[in-house]
């Protein structure tokens, strides 16, 4: 029984370990081929590009003291909804992605708190990192 | 040695490898980061799954790796610089388990494991540690801050996931190799060392990860 179990275990992992490296590398080239998307100087604010440098040349950068005690100086949200003419903003939730496709999906009364870095990062003072969307390049009114 | 004596050894063990462990996660993150590295890749494939099947190797105890995943989680956690880490603290924690459901089997005893399939679970255990382990981490995370969570980005994070666990099962792999590498009589003799050595050395590098884990700057 033992040797027998023992070939299945040493040709099993090997396919095991294969398939998942094929998983992978199909993963990647989707990826590559499909979700990224080149990082600019632009960001996509629910379908208009606003340059980095235009939103930092006309609003003043403010500092956001986190829940973790770490102090962050950025754009106001607030500013961006208004650089792209958005009504109502609290009325609605923001689809946040990055160049590498990460996506989070964040309510206004989060985003009220929160800053974008000039490293295109967004900063909240009330949600963990998970939510601190590095390299955006587009963010959707849904 | 009695069931005690062993039982001591073993608590020791998970303090001295969780405690570096935690050393490393909180020390190595951001300097990976900064020079451009896939921090996560690297902490999972070789920090976190080096020293599991490394304990692994010369403890031969399952449930090690666990208490080991859980201390590290807590020093990640706790680490007063860099404020609240709760992601990576729950990714380290949920590591530490999947390890001993990967490993579960007593036919998976490091030592005795051929090339092949050494190397073919170190790929497994760095794809399905780094995969899963962030999957968890996006669930749990909101579940622990009150955070709003959100499941309906996770479908669309998954390729991203599994092209950056490519890089961790093939840093899985060379880790396997790598600590393979270790002689048997080499990893006996470290497991069993005399407890006027053994003790005060696993002391030793708890105290220092701490202290080094409290200054980090």
């Amino acid at each position: 029984m033992c040797p027998r179990r023992g070939v299945r275990l040493e040709r099993l992992v090997p396919l095991v370990a294969a398939c998942l490296l094929l998983l992978g590398t199909l993963s990647t080239i989707y990826v590559k081929s499909f979700q990224e998307q080149e990082s600019t100087e632009f960001i996509s604010l629910n379908g208009t590009a606003v340059s980095i440098d235009h939103l930092y040349a006309t609003y003043s950068e403010q500092s956001l003291e986190t829940s973790a005690d770490e102090t962050h100086t950025g754009i106001p949200f607030a500013s961006l909804t208004q650089e792209a003419g958005i009504q109502d903003p609290a009325a609605h939730t923001y689809r946040i992605i990055a160049a590498d496709g990460y996506t989070k999906e964040v309510e206004w009364k989060y985003l009220q708190n929160s800053v974008l870095t000039s490293d295109k990062r967004i900063i909240f003072a009330q949600l963990p990192k998970q939510y601190w969307v590095r390299d955006i390049v587009e963010i959707k009114v849904i | 040695m009695t069931e005690k004596m062993k039982h001591m050894r073993l608590v020791a063990g998970i303090l001295a490898f969780g405690s570096l462990w935690g050393l490393l996660e909180c020390s190595l993150g951001d300097f990976l980061s900064d020079a451009g590295l896939p921090s996560g890749v690297v902490l999972t494939g070789f920090v976190g799954l080096g020293l599991m099947v490394l304990s692994r190797m010369l403890y031969e105890q399952r449930g090690m790796q666990l208490g080991m995943g859980l201390l590290a989680g807590a020093l990640k956690f706790l680490h007063p610089i860099g404020g609240c880490m709760i992601c990576s603290a729950l990714a380290i924690a949920v590591e530490g388990a999947l390890f001993e459901v990967l490993w579960a089997s007593p036919r998976l005893r490091i030592s005795r494991l051929d090339a092949g399939t050494a190397v073919g679970m170190g790929v497994i255990s760095g794809f399905v540690l780094y995969s899963l382990g962030y999957v968890a981490t996006q669930i749990l995370t909101p579940l622990v801050t009150a955070a709003p969570l959100s499941l309906d980005t996770l479908p669309g994070l998954l390729p991203a996931i599994f092209s950056s666990a490519t890089l961790a099962g093939l840093a899985g792999g060379v880790t396997l190799a790598m600590v393979r590498m270790v002689p048997s009589d080499v990893a006996s003799r470290i497991a069993h060392l005399k407890k006027e050595v053994y003790f005060p050395t696993a002391s030793a590098v708890a105290v220092l990860s701490w202290m080094g884990i409290l200054l980090l700057p």
